[in-house]
């Protein structure tokens, strides 16, 4: 249960959900065991565009029985609007508090060491840097130098933001260097790995998710065991990304590669999400909502 | 959870709720959800947030004995998730400076020289 298209809010100054937006979706989605163990209760987008995201996330939770609050900021006051509506048209306003503010300045140090799952999709195009701050519909995809000027400028707050078991999705394309930005969220404490990674037009899409490091400092460790995280897990994170890098692949292989219209997006994606799931073993587990 | 971000501000949390229009929405009590946001929650700032929307029947101080209770869990519900600030204003306890909020969307963007 994802968000619709046909229900999602967007016009002139607001970024149509695109690849980039099915892309992290579908990376959340396949997270979804994940949450099952260890349930998320704080949870931000920084840019949340339409909304699309956001309320798909929201379901997500929702679908999985889980209760959270869930924040989402954004830049542009046309795309917070659109935020609101598309989650009321979805029936999870409740749960998501909209706010208009740049990327998460108005939550530190408020919100420090809080946030358990944060999803971020910059504006990642290479453009020239002052294109980065011109507003409106810009922000939403210019990225400067590399298309990494907003990328740059929320990593170092991950650190902060984050709570000791908190976890970050990013999106990147290629031209942003996306293994520098594991190497600098490693530098930083974090796991890095690639959830998922598709070739949509023009460019390759990769989504990075970056989860804080278990067990290196006190409060971290702490936390885990407070939470009984149980250790098998550990031990099944291999084959879980294995597998969830399968399902990309099977994803991106049933939308031909060649980019999907927004349209098409709702009629196939019941289908697309059902087959990855049966192949996690989750379809029929007890306890699925 | 917001603050006030503008450069030089010390004290810019909480930010104080001026309310002008005020919604109640019912929603799902969820006890498990109450008790893991608990710990992230700043009590006097909630306390003081939600007497400002008109919502006066939280204690002055909470603790987590408190979350055995439902009488209290049930209080802590309706002022976190049931009661919604529509339009008014957020305002710095420092500075004075006021957020508005419309539609519900509080807005912290900051003008060029507050950067």
């Amino acid at each position: 249960m994802i968000a619709s298209i046909k229900k999602t809010t967007f016009h002139r100054d607001v970024y149509e959900p695109a690849e980039d937006s099915f892309a992290v979706v579908d990376a959340l989605a396949a997270h979804r065991q994940a949450w099952r163990e260890r349930p998320p209760r704080l949870c931000l987008e920084v840019g949340c565009g339409s909304g699309y995201v956001i309320c798909s996330l929201a379901l997500l939770l929702r679908e999985l029985g889980i209760a959270a609050q869930l924040l989402a900021t954004d830049i542009n006051p046309q795309a917070a609007a659109a935020t609101s509506a598309t989650l009321a048209a979805h029936e999870v306003a409740q749960r998501v508090d909209v706010l208009l503010c740049d990327l998460a300045s108005a939550l530190l140090p408020a919100a420090e060491g809080q946030v358990d799952v944060l999803v971020f999709n910059p504006p990642y195009v290479p453009t020239p840097d002052e294109e980065v701050t011109r507003g409106g519909i810009a922000a939403a995809w210019a990225g400067g130098a590399r298309g990494r000027r907003v990328t740059d400028r929320l990593l170092p707050l991950l650190p902060r933001l984050l709570s000791p078991r908190g976890e970050a999705f990013l999106v990147a394309v290629h031209e942003n260097d996306p293994p520098e930005l594991m190497r600098v969220m490693e530098a930083a404490g974090f796991d890095a790995r690639v959830a998922l990674q598709r070739k949509a037009d023009e460019e390759v899409l990769t989504i990075l998710h970056f989860r804080r490091r278990q067990g290196e400092d006190g409060s971290a460790a702490a936390a885990a065991a407070a939470e009984r995280q149980p250790e098998e897990q550990q031990q099944q994170q291999q084959p879980q990304v294995e597998q969830e890098q399968q399902q990309a692949g099977c994803l991106a292989a049933s939308r031909g590669g060649q980019g999907q219209g927004a349209a098409d997006r709702d009629a196939a994606q019941e289908e697309q999400l059902a087959a990855p799931l049966a192949s996690l073993g989750l379809a029929g587990q007890p306890g699925q909502a | 959870m917001l603050q006030c971000h503008i450069k030089g501000v010390q004290n810019g949390y909480p930010l104080k709720v001026e309310a002008e229009k005020v919604e109640t929405r019912e929603m799902d009590f969820e006890p498990d959800f109450l008790r893991h946001i608990f710990p992230r929650i700043n009590w006097p700032a909630l306390r003081e947030a939600a007497a400002a929307m008109g919502v006066s029947d939280l204690p002055e101080s909470a603790s987590e004995e408190l979350l055995e209770d439902d009488d209290f869990l049930k209080k802590f519900h309706h002022a976190l998730l049931e009661v919604h600030l529509e339009e008014g204003s957020l305002v710095c306890p420092e500075t004075g400076r006021k957020f508005p909020v419309s539609g519900g969307i509080p807005n912290l963007l900051l003008q060029e020289d507050e950067c």
